[in-house]
């Protein structure tokens, strides 16, 4: 359980010096949050990998832990110098937030909601649109979401990157789906990292979405220049009755820097939750990605893809808490790994007692382009209950050669073959993707990366 | 425990292969003092005779066992619950009740025979079998064994491990521990130091075993752990099918069991384990029954070789068991067939390992559990793909099947893959029998209870269909008589 290696002191003095002078705005009850996490880091330290110790079986952090982050200062200058264009959603209308290390840009973001809107909230008149601001912001307008809900669902003493996250939390973004509401343009949450220096931020994202309410958010992490750098992101969404949430996040980190991704669910009454997670770039890359399923009707499908290629690693785990009867849970996750690239997949599904009803399928299947990829996957069903239907499955393995036999043997050159069959590989992750304009733009960017490395 | 002279039966006495005169039966007392220790394991070796290298060999062991004891690194990564086991209570030598040279089948224990009867395998039957040679293990001596002329026209060896120490020395020294090395895990560490008995098999090369070789344990004295040691080594082009069959009275103090089982197939070697085991569960609060936690593993040592575990798991209060396959030789094929069934308070963490090392190698898994009751079943299993393994095949499925709404089922399959020219399926699914089917059988005339049996029956006949015959019949039966009164 415990795990615990050195904490460098440089993460006690960075924290130090945070709480001086880093956090403009600090309420009493976000500094006890933020120093009770860090004694949480400090007692947990990073994990090991060491025997035993089952979540981190495959995946060392060691270069994290032993690597020195600095804070990221904001600096104005960099940010004018960005050109969005690349990463621009295909579609007239969007609400979308940019933050360049860690730092809110308003400059780049469209119609950030004003702090009128904010007291809008607190006074429980919505406007018509939903709420899709900093987090910083809510936490000084005094939303009571937030206090209600951050690090709820995420608490701290359980993991040493999240109580990193909580730790420095400073910003991020906030976004409120209001009962009833429609929203129908994407959510658009923009990380960029300039990878100018070693610099680690720590993004953080609460969304909540009303009963009945609809809406479409799209976290992406881009890189600008490459460099080595850490993002350690947190997010945590809690969904009303009824409502239908599409997450989408597209990780396009440099090749040398860490990601660290974790994702907390929780999911009322007939609410529906479609997340599709794309990983691309990154060196080391952990994904966690959980969701309690609380009450009946709750259902959720859980979607990701994973490529790597040099030497990255690339660990997905995910949880499903069925703790509720007749909610349901559908996985895929595909992976494709060249070069000498590592592959992990870890999908846990717990049926509660009395969660009967309950329905969950899991598919895990990987794709080894190279003799020197290795991937590792770990279905793992626990149920406790009699009524169920629980299937998951698992599979690694290489391009069909009859199908490429038979591509080939219809005038297809080889190469051409190959792509198709890779595209027809992900596109079962991809076509889960509801929204039109954010399917185009991940789809791009995975036609990209793939192409790329051919 | 009572005192006398130990029998090693007429028809089990000596070997098959040298014939031999029988061993001189060791001196008294039968049963070695309750608690671990450097004296005890000497105690041991001594009475069983045993040379310097394997005393030294336990010693090792010991040594190991008792670091990992003082480190306190006991496994915990089953998904078992138990009271901590008090390795110093427990009595790590006994021999059966008193009995002398046994003339017939009439002079065995009527207690013992009864047991047998109500698992439906009366021994006179078994004698009858003209297929199966018994060597039947009451309390780690052998008391037992049959066919032995059958045997020896073939050359194989079929004896105790404790006979085969003195009679063939050279292979015990070259195989013991070489599939499973005392340091393999904790409770084979304590194995190694601590083994009584068990049974030794030697097929020659180009030999298809004539019989199905069998061996029947059970647990008899209070108090005592039993520590089997299986060793079978089939050589060049050779096959043998052995059979493991257990049961055990009723027993109120748990009794840790903790078996080796190893296996090594030589080039083009095929070896069929099968194994029922039907243990004393504890009773329907969890109280008592046997603790089963057993190393099992075979080594397709050679090209071409083939190892098949099959296993119906119907007893003990836990199980903790993983027959594996090590795939070195190219060409080699490992399966792994099973049943668990967890029922009152049982806890089974069964499953397997297949490691693919050679090339062109091929495994299968096809594992079936039932949960009913209070019964918590898990399937673990790892199938790893080594870099050099080229070509390498896997296939798993594993179901389970809940009868009533107290149990649990849990499935934690690993898959390694290090090699991209392997092609590893898994596939699993968790159901209960549905209300249709049961439905439907009724609607046909039968009742609920004999439904659920027939739909069962059909749910293991993957499994239950690799056993040999004689053992599918009785498999069948444990099923339905473990499965009564638990209609969901």
């Amino acid at each position: 359980m415990t795990q615990h290696a050195t904490v460098t002191g440089s993460w006690s003095e960075q924290f130090r010096r945070f709480e001086h002078n880093g956090a403009e705005i600090s309420p009493a009850w976000l500094r006890d949050v933020r120093r009770s996490a860090f004694g949480d880091f400090e007692r947990l330290g990073f994990p090991t990998a060491r025997r035993g110790n089952e979540p981190w079986k495959y995946t060392n952090v060691r270069p994290i832990a032993d690597a020195t982050f600095a804070l990221a200062e904001y600096d104005p200058d960099v940010s004018a110098g960005i050109d969005l264009h690349a990463y621009e959603l295909p579609c007239p209308r969007v609400h979308q937030l940019v933050f360049v290390d860690g730092h809110y840009e308003p400059g780049l973001s469209t119609e950030p909601v004003t702090e009128a809107g904010l007291h809008n909230d607190v006074l429980g008149r919505h406007g018509d649109g939903p709420v899709v601001g900093r987090l910083a912001d809510a936490i000084e307008y005094r939303v009571p979401l937030v206090r209600e809900h951050l690090g709820r669902l995420a608490p701290a003493p359980g993991n040493a990157f999240t109580a990193l996250n909580t730790a420095f939390l400073r910003d991020g973004a906030f976004v409120q789906i209001p009962d009833g509401t429609f929203v129908p343009e994407p959510i658009y949450l923009l990380f960029i990292s300039t990878g100018a220096q070693a610099v680690v931020t720590h993004p953080r994202v609460l969304i909540a979405a009303g009963a009945d309410s609809s809406a479409t958010v799209l976290q992406s992490f881009h890189s600008l220049d490459g460099g080595t750098y850490l993002t350690n992101a947190l997010t945590e969404v809690v969904t009303a009755p009824g409502a239908n949430l599409r997450l989408c996040t597209l990780q396009r980190e440099s090749n040398d820097a860490f990601h660290i991704a974790t994702t907390r669910m929780e999911q009322a009454r007939d609410s529906r939750i479609a997340s599709v997670v794309v990983d691309l770039g990154g060196r080391l890359v952990r994904r966690e990605t959980a969701t309690l399923l609380g009450a009946s009707g709750a259902s959720v499908s859980l979607n990701g893809l994973y490529y790597g290629a040099g030497k990255c690693h690339v660990d997905n785990q995910t949880f499903v808490d069925h703790a509720a009867p007749g909610a349901s849970s559908n996985e895929v996750y595909k992976g494709i790994l060249d070069d000498a690239s590592h592959g992990v997949f870890s999908g846990g599904v717990l049926v509660r007692p009395d969660s009967q009803q309950t329905v969950a399928h899991q598919v895990n299947k990987n794709l080894l382009l190279s003799s020197d990829a290795e991937v590792d996957t770990q279905p793992k069903l626990e149920i406790y209950a009699d009524d169920v239907t629980c299937t998951h499955g698992a599979a690694v393995g290489q391009l069909d050669a009859d199908a490429l036999f038979y591509l080939k043997s219809r005038g297809i050159g080889e190469d051409v073959a190959r792509n198709l069959l890779v595209h027809g590989f992900v596109s079962e992750v991809l076509d889960a993707i509801e929204d039109g304009a954010v399917r185009q733009h991940v789809e791009q960017a995975v036609a990209g990366c793939l192409s790329g490395s051919r | 425990m009572d005192i006398g002279a130990q029998g090693r039966a007429g028809v089990a006495a000596g070997v098959a292969a040298g014939g031999g005169p029988p061993p001189p039966a060791p001196p008294p007392p039968p049963a070695a003092p309750p608690g671990l220790s450097e004296e005890i394991v000497r105690w041991i070796s001594e009475r069983k005779g045993e040379p310097e290298w394997l005393l030294e060999w336990r010693l090792k062991a010991f040594r190991h066992f008792m670091d990992l004891l003082g480190d306190a690194r006991l496994p915990t990564w089953a998904n078992v619950t138990h009271p901590p086991i008090d390795f110093q209570s427990i009595r790590y030598y006994a021999a059966p009740k008193p009995k002398l040279e046994l003339e017939s089948i009439d002079e065995v224990d009527a207690e013992i025979l009864k047991t047998y009867e109500k698992l439906g395998i009366p021994l006179e039957e078994q004698k009858r079998l003209a297929g199966v040679a018994v060597d039947a293990i009451f309390d780690s001596v052998s008391i037992m064994t049959t066919a032995k002329e059958t045997l020896a026209k073939y050359g194989v060896i079929f004896s105790s491990v404790s006979e085969a120490v003195k009679e063939h020395p050279e292979l015990i020294r070259k195989y013991l521990g070489s599939v499973v090395p005392h340091s393999d895990n904790f409770y084979a560490a304590l194995n190694s130091a601590v083994f009584s008995d068990g049974s030794f098999v030697y097929i020659p090369p180009g030999v298809r075993c004539p019989l199905e070789l069998s061996t029947y344990f059970r647990i008899n004295a209070e108090g005592s752990g039993q520590f089997e040691r299986t060793l079978i080594i089939a050589d060049k082009g050779s096959y043998v099918s052995y059979l493991e069959g257990c049961s055990a009275p009723m027993r109120d103090e748990n009794q840790l069991h903790a078996a080796v089982v190893e296996l090594v197939a030589l080039d083009d070697a095929e070896i069929k384990y099968s194994t029922i085991q039907n243990w004393y569960p504890g009773d329907n609060n969890g109280k008592g029954g046997i603790y089963n936690f057993v190393t099992k593993r075979g080594k397709c040592a050679g090209d071409r070789s083939r190892i098949s575990w099959t296993q119906v798991e119907t007893g003990s209060a836990i199980t903790w068991k993983y027959p594996s396959v090590l795939l070195q030789g190219d060409h080699s094929t490992g399966e792994f067939y099973s049943v668990a069934l967890a029922k009152g308070r049982q806890q089974a963490d069964t499953g397997t390992k297949m490691t693919h090392i050679g090339k062109n190698t091929s495994s299968r898994i096809i594992s079936k559990g039932i949960s009913a009751g209070h019964g918590n079943n898990t399937y673990r299993g790892l199938v790893k793909v080594m870099p050099k393994a080229e070509g390498a095949v896997n296939f798993t499925q594993c179901d389970s099947l809940l009868i009533g709404d107290q149990c649990g089922a849990h499935t934690v399959p690993y898959i390694e893959v290090q090699n991209r020219s392997a092609s590893v399926e898994h596939e699993a699914s968790t159901t209960k029998v549905s209300e249709e089917q049961l439905f439907y059988c009724q609607q046909r005339g039968l009742a609920r209870e004999d439904a659920q049996s027939v739909i069962v029956n059909g749910f293991v006949r993957d499994v239950v269909k690799r056993l040999p015959l004689e053992f599918s019949v009785e498999a069948d039966r444990l099923l339905e008589v473990n499965l009564e009164g638990t209609v969901g």
